[in-house]
Order: C-alpha cells, then sequence, then structure tokens
C-alpha cells in the first residue's frame, strides 16, 4: 500500500499535520517525496516525524537519520490496520455490557495507554467484544484478568522481538550497506509485508499445540495427583527446580557478551531439549532456568545426567525443591519456589542439591543417592533446611 | 508442609531391546548411508559440518563402532569409519547399547535420562556435548526416513 498515490491534503490529513508543513518537510528531504507524487508511506513516515518534532528533535537531526534510513521503520505503519476511527469508554461499556472500571482495568493490563484518554480504538473495542462474550460464556472474571496479563505481557515480548530482530537484521545491515532512503524503506516494507501475514498463523499454531500438550496433562490426571488433599484453588504441588551457571559473570568478562551470549543459548537450548516430558521451563532470567515439573524423579535423575554433560566451567548448578506454590499469570508464586531459589544459591558448580522434600517424594531410587550436608540456614527463612547433595547410583 | 508424592515414572525398558540393531553390520551399514544422504543433503550436511561433528559412538551390545569427523578436503560434508583406528580424535565419546542409540536418533530418547539410567556413558570434553546435541537433532528426520524405508524393525 505504501506506492499508493494520494493527495497532498490526503496525506496532510494521515499525517496529522497542515499540507505546508508537509511540502516543508519534502523540501528539507525529512519524508522521502519524488517528483511530488505523495504516497501513504510518505504519510507515514511523516507521522513518524511529527512525533519525533513534539520530542524535541531538530529537522536537521531528523534529516540526518532519514538520510541514513533510520527512519525508514516509518513505511511498516501502513501495514497496520488503521486505527483512527476511536469510541469513548462509556459507548464502549454500553457496546459490550462491560463496566467503564472494568473496560479501564483491563485496558491498563493490555498496556494501552488511550483508555488513560478515555478513548477507544475499534480494534480496542473488538478486544472488548470478545472478553465480554468469554465472561458471558462463564469464564471467572479472577482468571480472565490474569488470562488478560499473561497475553499482554508474553505478547508484548513477542512483538518487541519482532521489531527488534527485524532492526538488528533487516534494517541496520541495509544502513550499514549505504542504501538510499526510499529504497530501503521499501525493501522493509515489502519483507515486513511478506512477514506479517505469517506470523498470526504461526502464533496459532504454537499456541494450539502448547494448549494441546497442557489439556493433555490435565485430562491424564497430572493435575488430580497434584491437587489432591489440597483444596485451595489455584495451589499446585510441583518440583521446583532453578539452574544457573557458575562462574558466568567471569565466564562473560573473559571471553566477551557475545561468546557468553552463544553459551546461554546453547545451555537453555540444551535444557529445552533434554527435560522430561512432563517438565516444563516456566521462564528463563539471564542464565537462569527456572523449571516445573509434577514428577520429582525425573526432573531429579534428569538434573543428575545433565550434570554429566559439563565437565567445565561455567558449569551449571541446580537446586531442586518439591512444595506448593500459587499458580498466577503463568508464573509460580509463593515460599516453596523462593526456598527453591535459594537452594540453588547454595548449590557448587557441577552440583545438584535437594531438600528433604524431594528425597522423600523420590523414596528409593535406583539410580540416584542422596549425601546429607546438614541443616542449612537460607536466607529469609527463619527454620534452617535439610539438605543433600545427589549424585549417581553406584550400584 | 504435607504435599501429594506423584506416582513414579513408568518410563521403564523393556526386557529385551526390541528395537537394537541385528548385528555390528546393520548398524554399519545404517550409518553409513545415513552419512551418505546427509553428504548429499545441502541443507543439513553444511550445518553438521559447521558444528565440527567429532564423535565416537560405542555399541557394546553389538560391538558397534562409529566414528563421524567433519570433512576437511575431501569435499565431503562429513568423513566416518566404523572401528576405533584411524579418523579424528574424538571431542566426545558415548557409549550406549544399540537399541538406545536407535532411541536417540529417533528423538525418543534424552541423553541427560539416558546418563541418569546409566543407559548412556560420556567422556571426552563433556562441555562440546553442548554444541553436538542441536545438531545431532538435524540428524533424526533423516535417520527416521531411512529407517522407515528399509529397516522397519527399528522403527518405534
Amino acid at each position: 500500500m505504501s506506492d499508493e498515490v494520494i493527495s497532498l491534503n490526503e496525506a496532510a490529513r494521515r499525517a496529522g499535520v497542515s499540507p505546508a508543513t508537509l511540502k516543508r518537510w519534502a523540501k528539507q528531504k525529512v519524508i522521502p517525496v519524488r517528483d511530488d507524487r505523495w504516497t501513504a508511506a510518505a504519510a507515514a513516515q511523516a507521522r513518524v516525524v511529527s512525533r519525533m518534532r513534539e520530542r524535541g528533535h531538530s529537522l536537521g537531526s531528523l534529516r540526518r537519520a532519514v538520510r541514513d534510513g533510520r527512519l525508514a521503520f516509518g513505511f511498516v505503519e501502513e501495514l497496520f490496520p488503521s486505527t483512527r476511527r476511536t469510541i469513548s469508554v462509556e459507548d464502549a461499556a454500553r457496546r459490550t455490557g462491560l463496566e467503564p472500571e472494568l473496560i479501564e482495568r483491563l485496558m491498563a493490563l493490555l498496556g494501552t495507554p488511550t483508555a488513560r484518554e478515555g478513548i477507544l480504538t475499534e480494534q480496542d473495542a473488538a478486544a472488548l467484544d470478545g472478553i465480554a462474550r468469554a465472561l458471558a460464556a462463564g469464564f471467572p472474571l479472577v482468571a480472565l484478568l490474569q488470562m488478560v496479563r499473561v497475553y499482554a505481557q508474553n505478547l508484548r515480548k513477542v512483538a518487541e522481538a519482532e521489531v527488534r530482530l527485524f532492526h538488528l537484521y533487516v534494517h541496520e545491515p541495509l544502513i550499514r550497506e549505504g542504501v538510499d532512503a526510499i529504497e530501503m524503506s521499501e525493501e522493509m516494507e515489502g519483507l515486513a509485508g511478506d512477514l506479517l501475514p505469517l506470523t498470526t498463523p504461526l502464533m496459532e499454531y504454537i499456541h494450539t499445540r502448547y494448549l494441546r500438550f497442557y489439556i493433555e496433562q490435565d485430562v491424564v490426571g497430572h493435575m488430580e495427583t497434584e491437587f489432591a488433599g489440597d483444596p485451595q484453588i489455584g495451589r499446585i504441588s510441583m518440583a521446583f527446580c532453578f539452574v544457573d551457571l557458575t562462574g558466568f559473570t567471569r565466564y562473560t568478562e573473559e571471553e566477551g557478551d557475545e561468546e557468553a551470549l552463544d553459551l546461554v543459548e546453547r545451555f537453555v537450548e540444551a535444557v529445552e531439549d533434554t527435560l522430561p516430558s512432563e517438565a516444563t521451563i516456566v521462564k528463563t532470567i539471564g542464565d537462569e532456568v527456572m523449571i516445573v515439573s509434577r514428577d520429582p524423579v525425573t526432573l531429579t535423575e534428569w538434573a543428575v545426567g545433565f550434570l554429566g554433560l559439563f565437565g567445565e566451567r561455567p558449569q551449571p548448578r541446580v537446586g531442586v525443591h518439591y512444595g506448593q506454590a500459587v499458580y498466577r499469570d503463568g508464573d509460580y508464586f509463593g515460599g516453596d519456589v523462593n526456598l527453591a531459589h535459594r537452594v540453588v544459591a547454595r548449590a557448587l558448580g557441577g552440583e545438584v542439591l535437594i531438600t528433604r522434600e524431594v528425597v522423600d517424594a523420590i523414596g528409593d531410587s535406583e539410580y540416584l543417592r542422596f549425601e546429607p550436608i546438614g541443616e542449612v540456614d537460607l536466607k529469609g527463612f527463619p527454620d534452617p533446611t535439610e539438605l543433600f547433595i545427589v549424585r549417581p547410583s553406584t550400584h | 508442609m504435607a504435599v501429594a508424592t506423584p506416582a513414579r515414572s513408568s518410563r521403564s525398558r523393556a526386557p529385551e531391546a526390541a528395537h537394537a540393531f541385528r548385528s555390528a553390520d546393520e548398524l554399519h551399514e545404517v550409518f553409513a548411508r545415513l552419512f551418505e544422504t546427509l553428504n548429499r543433503d545441502d541443507r543439513v550436511g553444511p550445518l553438521l559440518q559447521a558444528a565440527r561433528l567429532r564423535m565416537r559412538i560405542v555399541c557394546p551390545d553389538v560391538r558397534g563402532v562409529i566414528q563421524v569427523w567433519p570433512g576437511e578436503d575431501s569435499g565431503a560434508y562429513l568423513e566416518w569409519r566404523f572401528d576405533r583406528r584411524g579418523g579424528v580424535k574424538p571431542q566426545l565419546e558415548l557409549t550406549m547399547d544399540s537399541d538406545v542409540l536407535n532411541e536417540w536418533m529417533q528423538g525418543r530418547e534424552s541423553v541427560p535420562m539416558a546418563i541418569a539410567h546409566r543407559r548412556m556413558k560420556c567422556s571426552g570434553e563433556a562441555r562440546v556435548a553442548l554444541l553436538y546435541l542441536p545438531a545431532v537433532k538435524l540428524i533424526a528426520g533423516p535417520y527416521r526416513r531411512l529407517i522407515k524405508s528399509a529397516y522397519a524393525h527399528l522403527v518405534l
């Protein structure tokens, strides 16, 4: 759509500035206009320029940015549906049957600042329609709010990664090659236009795949075990495991950021690839991976085998605790999770350290032996915690 | 705190390795065909070569040995031989029965779990395992296609 020829007035309307301003910007080469042909792409870039001007950037600095191709992303805006039509929160409340206060809360969760101005776009309203239908179908509000938060937090990361990776691997190389600004914008828009329609089906596919996986886990009764004897909704019995790399900071200093990042990527990939099927990575924070599993036996066996793959620094270390946590927003919270985190902090490189609860849950093991190291004071826990090093069984 | 203890994982092995190779000859034949296929694969071959895969796999049950390393001057992505002589000094040696190898090659065996269950031994420069594990994943597809076409008894 970027090469769609439009009138100057239409370009000015789309950019939100006067025709005179638009002509001045074109003359000063901060928007790409050839032979007085005004295009949708030029209007999109003018919108970006307008925003940059509001943020205090001079026309000189913008001209340099355009010359270097650094504003070329403005063209990509044309790939998204228009958000110009707006409705008020009150109108959205009437349309969806949701309370205005709930709409404000939902929009805050969704990270959409327009809610603060009391204005919603048509896309916002359509999303609210979907939420209203989910509530009308009987899905509890408390769960729905968590779900919206999980969607928003994770899809924000997806969008951020898409833009950053596109910038690093497409935009920056074009800038380095010195490609002409207009040519660069067209090339980027072409590629983005090809890629964007592919993202939603891919995300749907991944979502469906994981949905099937967790439904299967639920259906086959794993969750029944987890909730056994536990009347509190939302509390789950699990093995909580943290794995990190000891000496990683020093490794980074010695080998450099890129080498260290490569190592972390390989490390996390190796964890993902080799975990027992019932274990799941909850999150990764730098070189640290948090894993949960309903089965402390296979998780601990995995940990011992996994450490057998590492002979040199930086060596991984593992802490495992078995207990209960509150499941909220796609994450696990509570004292037992914190305890597992403290346990890994006490482990040395190459060690799997576990609590008494894990030892009891495993019972007799053909493959593992547990060496008690005594009761250890862990930060934030008033009572000492009995810890064990796990080693492969020798018999 | 009293918590429910889950049932033990039931992933036990059959008393007889039903999906083992029948002999060292068969093991070597399958892997020779696999490596030849990978050498013709201009997508996977270069990736395996770039991983600098220098590995020896020993299967005591059939007395089979597989050595594989990246091709250098030969123009091939991979080179191999089926004994302990010659070749390139391996960085990683994995010892396992041939049924475990077969499961691993089909993506049905996790190396850490196999090590923990003493079905696999890992020696050499253990850190390179981190590099090789993803590389071996690339082999799973061609391997499955190969055994499906000609070695049905190995299909899991």
